[in-house]
């Protein structure tokens, strides 16, 4: 289009001399590697020497290949398997719960006033709470554990989608009046996706609660998963697999908030918030 | 309801925010095909009168009928542009062009239309993020006529616009509105703008109490943009506002 070829020539050449060299770019490291790098190579090396007892804290090195023992003899993929299905169950029926609840008591005053008294008297309930409850109701079988995760992600999803649907401009919602919506169908067009920013908060924070709960709940009573892979490990004195089975945890946190960012990101494209990172005048 | 009888009739008795009276005893008459400018200094009321007229607002005194039937609720047979562009940021141009069904499909040889006539062809898949204020105010133009309703009722549809964009939207308007007879009305705060479009111009005064003017604009279509009459007409409603405000 006509009005990208007026755009100044120096945009192009940019005012940065270095955008002048011929040299290539350097591949640049997030300067958040350096510290914990530093962190694991000093480890290792006081490790090495014996000024820490490698019974307590094992080397990094010796972490890693434990780890790939595990992943080698199929156990690994046990326990995270089984692990990821609990996560993901129960935080999907969280989600669907706290989506249903927080629209209802966010479209009726009438709705929060009889329900949300309660719910808040439940989330103030400490969740590790429940285990011996779920855990006589249920027994020691998956439904425990899923109930559980599913109670940890419920709440933030229900706060962030009432405050959401409250926080919708109300001239929006008068313009979908104007067009004569119904009340569901200004709740489906209007409310619902206005309030998709809030309800991503929500459900992040819900992902990481669901973790924490997962490992709560294998920790008490489970035979496969990651929390129990921390258990045998303390049960059987090897911290290389208390330590492996918390890198594992941690990568398959961060990989599961990467999915929730990714789909966020693309789900809320159309926003046109403040981003520090962008300079002046360019948007992406 | 008979064929010639009033398309609008408002008879506002009171409108109050709290303890602030907005409106008091404001009536307005509209006839089948007429365009009516309602005029008047920032704060008098008019966004006010019109949401009241569109069936938005019913915390007031009195009365309000259009097309014969008492409004109880915002009618199909009104089209309305508010004073913001209110576009909703999550759908395509053309989507929010075509706000009144769900689904653009069927709808988008119309939408591509109406984009044109309002000069943002090719505009159709873009978000209202990459628009500029007056490119967000033709979408809500061409939204607004998108159902072609009986009665358009646009408060500063082009108070954002350049005065060329401005004059094409002016005759825009004046084509769509004498195609299909429709009824108009329209908050400006050009008197320029009130001469060019208007059968008659109602001119509201600051202080809810007082009456507002009514100035009938007897010039033929279409109508001349520098000519002697509309200045005369010009000075005539700027005397309308000037009295309203001293006193
Ligand atoms: N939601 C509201 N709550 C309280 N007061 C309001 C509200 N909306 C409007 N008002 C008041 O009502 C008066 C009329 O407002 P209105 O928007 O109708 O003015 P207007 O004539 O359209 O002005 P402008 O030309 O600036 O758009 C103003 O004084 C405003 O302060
Ligand atoms: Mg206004």
């Amino acid at each position: 289009m006509q009005h990208f070829t007026a755009r100044p020539l120096t945009h192009e050449l940019g005012e940065d001399p270095a955008a002048w060299t011929t040299e290539p770019q350097r591949v640049s490291v997030p300067v958040g590697v350096w510290f914990p790098l530093a962190v694991v190579l000093l480890l290792e090396a006081a490790v090495r020497a014996g000024w820490i007892p490698a019974h307590l804290l094992p080397a990094p090195t010796t972490v890693l290949s434990t780890l790939y023992d595990l992943a080698a003899s199929g156990a690994l993929w046990q326990h995270v398997a089984a692990s990821g299905t609990r996560i993901a169950t129960g935080f999907a029926i969280g989600a669907v719960a706290g989506v249903v609840l927080g629209l209802a008591t966010g479209l009726r005053r009438s709705l929060e006033a009889a329900f949300d008294p309660t719910f808040q008297a439940l989330r103030a309930i400490p969740s590790l709470a429940w285990v011996p409850l779920l855990l006589l109701w249920l027994g020691i079988d998956e439904a425990p554990k899923i109930v559980l995760i599913a109670i940890g992600a419920l709440f933030p999803v229900y706060l962030s989608v009432q405050s959401g649907v409250r926080n919708v401009d109300r001239k929006l919602v008068e313009l979908a009046q104007a067009f004569g919506l119904g009340q569901p169908a200004i709740a489906w067009r209007v409310l619902l996706p206005a309030s998709l920013p809030s309800l991503f908060t929500g459900l992040r924070q819900a992902l990481s609660l669901s973790w924490m709960f997962l490992v709560a709940a294998e920790l008490i009573a489970a035979t496969r998963g990651i929390g129990y892979l921390l258990t045998d490990g303390r049960e059987t004195g090897r911290a290389d697999v208390v330590l492996a089975a918390i890198v594992v945890l941690a990568v398959l946190g961060k990989l599961s908030d990467g999915v929730l960012k990714f789909v966020e990101a693309r789900a809320l494209r159309w926003r046109d918030a403040f981003d520090p990172g962008a300079g002046s005048g360019q948007r992406t | 309801m008979s064929p010639v009888g009033p398309v609008i009739e408002a008879t506002i008795r009171g409108k109050s925010y709290g303890a602030r009276a907005v409106l008091e005893n404001f009536k307005l008459t509209v006839a089948p095909g007429e365009i009516v400018a309602l005029l008047g200094p920032s704060g008098c009321g008019k966004s006010t009168a019109l949401r009241i007229v569109a069936g938005l607002d019913r915390d007031f005194d009195g009365e309000v009928r259009v097309l014969g039937q008492r409004v109880r609720e915002p009618s199909s047979a009104v089209g309305v542009m508010f004073q913001e562009p209110r576009l909703l940021p999550w759908l395509s141009v053309a989507r929010n062009v075509a706000f009144a069904v769900d689904g653009v499909e069927g709808a988008m040889p119309r939408v591509e239309a109406l984009l044109e006539e309002v000069g943002l062809a090719g505009w159709g898949n873009a978000l209202p993020r990459a628009l500029s204020g007056g490119m967000e105010q033709r979408v809500a133009l061409a939204r607004a006529l998108f159902r072609e309703p009986a009665i358009l009722l646009l408060d500063e549809p082009f108070g954002a616009v350049d005065a060329l964009t401005r004059a094409r939207l002016q005759s825009l308007l004046l084509r769509v509105t004498a195609r299909h007879g429709t009824t108009v009305v329209l908050v400006t705060h050009d008197t320029r703008e009130a001469v060019l479009l208007a059968d008659r111009v109602v001119v509201m005064s600051a202080e809810a109490a007082r009456r507002s003017v009514e100035i009938p604009v007897p010039l033929p279509r279409p109508r001349e943009r520098l000519g002697a009459e509309p200045t005369v007409l010009e000075t005539r409603l700027l005397d309308a506002l000037g009295i309203a405000h001293t006193d």
